[in-house]
């Protein structure tokens, strides 16, 4: 349209130019916004089999390691801890059932376990995908930004219970990578070691189909682990979205068990 | 808190379903062997997800006569983690329950 305007037998050079001018807002107008950067929205069309609610289907997958404190606590030999954490888990499995000490998990005080423990929890979560991040919501309160518009980390973090976390598309695959952790976040679910500021997360969500989604996740710490500790676990989708709450109900009787009070 | 490695069963009448954050408690009266009713009370997992399996609100009414499927507690009180419910006609309703779950454990009768 452009050159149809500058070759026209017809009218001025000033006219031509206003030709010129007015096409280029009028395609300006109508051409899509694209952005060089955002290729995060809808990556080969897994948002529509990603969104929806995710429910925990196994612990483990297809012979992979599940995550450790359910398998046993305490006895899970695979998990390679340094001999520091080795003890620590060990002094915490000698602990007396039911005492104070013992109820280290964040959940139990109706605190996000933040990352990576929230999803070693049975709890329901979903993805929020919107361009340029996609948003982790889970029942636990837990709300995770997950930055996928191709940033990298920011130079100076501030440690937080979720992190800071960036991610991104290999084809049907969510990889996100989190840093900056707050040190008061569980490591595992049991709540007896803690995230490091400096532990590294790398979570790769695959979506297998439209009902089946797989997590593998790797944990890298050197004072915490020997190599980076990786487990697997399952989900799927089922109807419906879920309330986020901890405490309507809360029977932990905040020294590791439960309270039989009986309802009124 | 609950022995996941043993599944138990036991049957009672319904006295109170709690469809609450953060999880639903069913509580029974179960006659023990004094033939004297004591209450049980059981843990399963959150109303969003046990919604997805079969349960609601008013899954119960006060009085169902039910078998349940469970881990017990490990300190021995009247209580555990719900794995089943087994309904008078015959229907099977299963929880959100652990990995080592009654599906591989079934076997011991319980306390009744």
């Amino acid at each position: 349209m452009i050159t149809a305007c500058r070759q026209s037998k017809h009218g001025t050079k000033l006219a031509k130019l206003a030709c010129v001018v007015m096409t280029g807002f009028l395609l300006y107008g109508i051409a899509p916004r694209v952005s060089a950067q955002d290729t995060s929205f809808d990556p080969a069309h897994v948002w529509a089999d990603l969104s929806g609610t995710w429910d925990v289907t196994q612990d483990g997958v297809n012979g992979k390691h599940g995550s450790y404190a359910v398998c046993c606590a305490g006895k899970a030999e695979w998990v390679p801890l340094t001999p520091k954490y080795r003890k620590i888990r060990d002094d915490f499995a000698k602990l007396p059932e039911y005492t104070v000490a013992k109820n280290t998990n964040n959940m139990a005080d109706c605190i996000t376990p933040g990352v990576p423990a929230t999803l070693e929890h049975p709890i329901l979560w979903e993805f929020l995908l919107t361009p340029g991040r996609v948003t982790f919501v889970a029942m636990d309160g837990s709300v995770r930004h997950i930055w996928t518009d191709g940033r990298p980390f920011p130079e100076d973090l501030s440690p937080s219970p979720q992190g800071y976390s960036i991610g991104h598309w290999e084809n049907r695959t969510l990889v996100v990578q989190t840093r900056a952790i707050s040190h008061k976040s569980d490591l595992f679910i049991a709540g007896h070691i803690k995230v490091n500021p400096t532990t590294r997360v790398v979570e790769r969500f695959t979506v297998v189909n439209s009902s089946d989604l797989e997590l593998e996740v790797t944990v890298t710490d050197p004072e915490i682990f020997t190599r980076p500790y990786t487990y697997h676990r399952s989900f799927t989708k089922i109807p419906g979205t879920f309330d986020v709450g901890c405490s309507a109900n809360n029977r932990d009787n905040g020294e590791g068990g439960v309270d039989l009070t009986p309802p009124q | 808190m609950f022995d996941q490695t043993k599944c138990l069963r036991l049957v009672g009448t319904v006295k109170k379903f709690e469809f609450l954050y953060p999880h639903t408690w069913l509580w029974l009266a179960v006659e023990d062997s004094n033939h004297a009713l004591v209450l049980w009370g059981m843990q399963a997992a959150d109303p969003a997800s046990m919604a997805a399996r079969g349960f609601s609100a008013d899954a119960f009414k006060v009085g169902d006569r039910i078998t349940v499927m469970y881990n017990p507690l490990k300190d021995g009180r009247h209580g555990g983690s719900l794995q089943e419910v087994i309904r008078a006609n015959g229907q099977v309703l299963k929880t959100v329950g652990d990995y080592e779950a009654c599906g591989k454990l079934k076997g011991a009768p319980g306390q009744n």
